[in-house]
């Protein structure tokens, strides 16, 4: 008797306990937001816009189905806070708003201007959000380029955002900082935040007057600036400088790349250079990140010391010259070497000068040579070190393959090489 | 002596992963941070310093325990102090142990509520642990040293699985400058934080070891364990999150475990480790709470310890609602760590001093 009343006790308890927490929300029963871009409002302080995905779409992407609904529905709503635009969102939708799918956070240009860690401080807080979530500034404001994302080649719109930083990995053209790494660069004594920009392209910029950048510069674009035709108007290039937590300047697409190279976070890219020996010729090369850079940091001299070791690839020559050949291959590793030793200058120039932001990450290199952080805090690395330090660059790079061909011959009416 | 049936020996591995479980216990609560916030980017070295503090206090209760073969701590506290004066340390412990279970129901089921079920009231999640930790205590320690037993390699998995898949999000300038608050500040924070109940727990049930060597290994691998697994944490949080950081966050393992992103299938996985962050907790409850009421049984001289068990549930339960909020619950917590240290290592040092008093002008220890 006694055990079957242990048995039904225990059936009794396991059925109430497993039939789920009270707490319990069905999956189906969610409106799952994708993005969220944050602007400073017309009327309030803020204008919350949000990108909630048509899971009715979604779920018939498979079958073929959908009925030509679009793929995510959009909605903007004007309040103090993110959450108080959030809580009146759910007046309208009739399932309850959920971020825990949410994907990607836009700051307005206007907004990222301001202290912003009043922005991204509550979402760090809130438990639905992911802190793996990319963080991006939108030129010129988030509610535009939200509505204008069209994720076309995706059937699910969260795989679109998910995806953009594998497409990240082939160019180095912007860089996707997620949430935690953007909260943590505001919280840092030693670092300041970068992220991705994107913006809007009408199309029209192939037909306007623009100017083409130097080849040894490509692709020295903002967002909106790429001379292109088609759909899909958003665009990512370019980089949010940030000093302390108020967004101080761009960085364009090739700016970005010589910043990731600083900070030994160059995935691979193509750079376009003038041929050192034939003019109006061009070659390109396939560049990647050989190694981390070594830096050396003399504080007692003012001096930072800091060698990037790079790999490339011949990819195009334009001329008949034979670079494949070891001494005209040393010669273009010095030409490139040159090009981007200049570029790397002239990046920390604006850095150091103009915005005064570590947004390589050179103060983290600091925190080494002192024993305890109340040393490090009175260094005072961002206001009164990192602006004034001399960082000199050298750039080391080893071509190690030549693609597919091995040694270049003139074509017939085309110069031979002199070697 | 009361004796309380057993209905199984009890061998070092369960009593191991026992104290083992009741250790981490504090691992997934927002010690980790109060660590760091103690040494800044040494955090890591609190926990070291913490940890071997934790042992010196073990270390106490088994020379203690040496002299007394078979008994409690209850016993050995009324033969050294006399019955008066050791009934009222006995009672002392006892509530220790209590209010230890009641900021242990209470924190646990707070971060409950504010990592995984934001809206199940604290009262359902309370009352599940409460029920947990009770059905297990009610078939006495030998159940719950097997259920310890059992449990411990899928912990002990999570635990790793955890800390492994976020080696990707580290960054070894976390840990500079080197030593944080500065040496002297990391050894008093240490010192602060080095309260642990595991050195109380093992006297109390020191009859239900085979002997004083088992006893020994027991608690020093159990304590031993659980000081590597807080240290390993504190390392990696540290790594992944900067100091500024790492001493906002409320719930450390938690917030890291939610990092976890191994591509684009390989995350979202922070509900799978909060089933190991249950088990510990339904563990460590039950433990606590049978060892508090075993003394109040032994101290009143009671034939069974199972009407206490329900008494102590009850008074405990109805006590972890008091705190208006987390924060007063934390503050509890936080007075229990260093008014703690009085029954963790206070009184096992003076209770030896006595004993070896005791032998040199020749009587028993």
């Amino acid at each position: 008797m006694k055990a079957v009343l242990s048995k039904l006790i225990a059936l009794v308890l396991v059925c109430t306990l497993i039939s789920g927490c009270s707490g319990a929300r069905e999956p189906n029963d969610l409106a799952y937001v994708l993005a969220i871009g944050i602007d400073k409002g017309k009327h309030d302080k803020l204008r919350v816009t949000f990108q909630i995905a048509n899971t009715k779409v979604a779920a018939a992407g498979n079958t073929g189905g959908g009925g030509g609904d679009k793929p995510v529905i959009v909605a903007s709503v004007e309040g103090p806070t993110i959450f108080a635009c959030m809580n009146l969102l759910n007046t309208v939708t009739s399932r309850p708003i959920t971020l825990a799918h949410c994907k990607i956070i836009f700051y307005g240009e206007a907004l990222a201007k301001e202290d912003m860690a009043k922005y991204v401080a509550p979402l760090v807080r809130f438990k639905e959000l992911r802190k793996t979530i990319f963080v991006n500034v939108a030129i010129p404001n988030a509610e535009e380029c939200i509505n204008k994302t069209m994720p076309l080649l995706e059937m699910n719109p969260s795989k679109y955002y998910e995806l953009k930083p594998i497409s990240q990995n082939e160019t180095s053209l912007f860089k996707q900082t997620m949430m935690k790494d953007f909260y943590k660069d505001f919280k840092s004594v030693t670092a300041d935040a970068v992220t991705a920009i994107i913006g809007v392209n009408d199309g029209k910029q192939e037909e306007k007057e623009h100017q083409v950048p130097q080849p040894e510069n490509y692709p020295s674009f903002l967002p909106g600036q790429i001379p292109r035709k088609g759909e899909m108007p958003i665009e990512s290039i370019g980089c949010a400088i940030f000093s302390k937590t108020k967004m101080v300047g761009q960085i364009n697409g090739d700016e970005t790349r010589t910043l990731l190279m600083l900070q030994g976070l160059l995935r691979q890219g193509y750079y376009v250079l003038p041929d050192p020996r034939v003019p109006n010729s061009l070659i390109t090369l396939l560049i990647k990140q050989g190694k981390k850079p070594d830096v050396q940091m003399d504080l007692k001299n003012n001096v930072i010391r800091q060698t990037i070791y790079l790999e490339g690839e011949i990819a195009a020559i334009e001329s008949s010259e034979n670079y494949e050949k070891p001494e005209l291959k040393t010669l273009l590793e010095d030409h490139f070497n040159k090009l981007t030793q200049s570029k790397c200058q002239n990046l920390l120039a604006k850095l150091q000068q103009d915005w005064q932001s570590d947004a390589v990450g050179y103060g983290v290199y600091a925190r080494s040579q002192f024993l305890t952080y109340a040393e490090l805090t009175k260094l005072d690395w961002l206001d009164r070190v990192y602006p004034a330090i001399d960082i000199q660059v050298e750039i080391k790079t080893i071509i190690r393959r030549t693609g597919l061909i091995l040694k270049t011959t003139p074509a017939p009416g085309q110069p031979e090489s002199e070697d | 002596m009361i004796e309380i049936k057993l209905t199984g020996k009890i061998g070092v591995a369960e009593l191991a992963c026992l104290l083992f479980i009741s250790n981490i216990a504090r691992l997934y609560l927002s010690y980790p941070r109060a660590l760091i916030e103690g040494g800044a980017m040494a955090g890591w070295i609190v926990a070291i310093i913490a940890t071997l503090f934790s042992l010196l206090y073990l270390w106490l209760f088994i020379t203690l325990m040496k002299n007394f073969p078979g008994q409690s701590l209850v016993e050995v506290h009324e033969k050294l102090l006399g019955r008066f004066l050791g009934t009222l340390v006995n009672l002392f412990y006892a509530v220790f142990l209590l209010a230890l279970v009641v900021a242990f129901f209470r924190e646990y089921s707070e971060a409950m509520i504010s990592s995984a079920m934001p809206r199940t009231p604290l009262s359902i999640i309370v009352g599940v642990f409460a029920l947990a930790a009770v059905g297990t205590a009610f078939f006495s320690l030998d159940t719950l040293a097997r259920t310890a037993r059992l449990t411990t390699p899928f912990i002990v998995a999570a635990l790793v699985l955890s800390l492994v898949t976020v080696l990707n999000f580290m960054d070894w300038h976390n840990y500079f400058p080197i030593l944080g608050t500065g040496p002297l500040t990391l050894l008093t924070e240490g010192f602060k934080y080095s309260l642990i109940s595991e050195g109380v727990l093992a006297a109390v049930l020191f009859p239900y070891f085979q002997d004083w060597i088992h006893f020994r290994k027991a608690t020093f691998f159990g304590v031993l364990g659980g000081g590597v697994a807080m240290i390993a944490l504190v390392f990696v949080y540290q790594g992944v999150f900067i100091t500024n950081e790492a001493i906002e966050q409320s719930l450390p393992y938690y917030r890291l475990v939610k990092v976890i992103s191994l591509g684009r299938f390989f995350q979202r996985i922070e509900s799978i480790f909060l089933l190991s962050w249950g088990m510990v907790g339904m563990i460590k409850l039950a433990v606590t709470l049978y060892a508090g009421a075993l003394v109040l049984t032994k101290t009143f001289r009671l034939p069974d310890n199972r009407p206490i068990l329900w008494l102590s549930l009850i008074v405990t339960v109805s006590l972890s609602f008091l705190p208006k909020d987390l924060p007063t619950a934390i503050e509890f917590d936080t007075f229990m760590r260093i008014w703690g240290l009085v029954p963790a290592a206070a009184v096992p040092a003076l209770l030896i001093i006595l004993s070896n008093f005791r032998k040199r002008k020749g009587a028993a220890p």
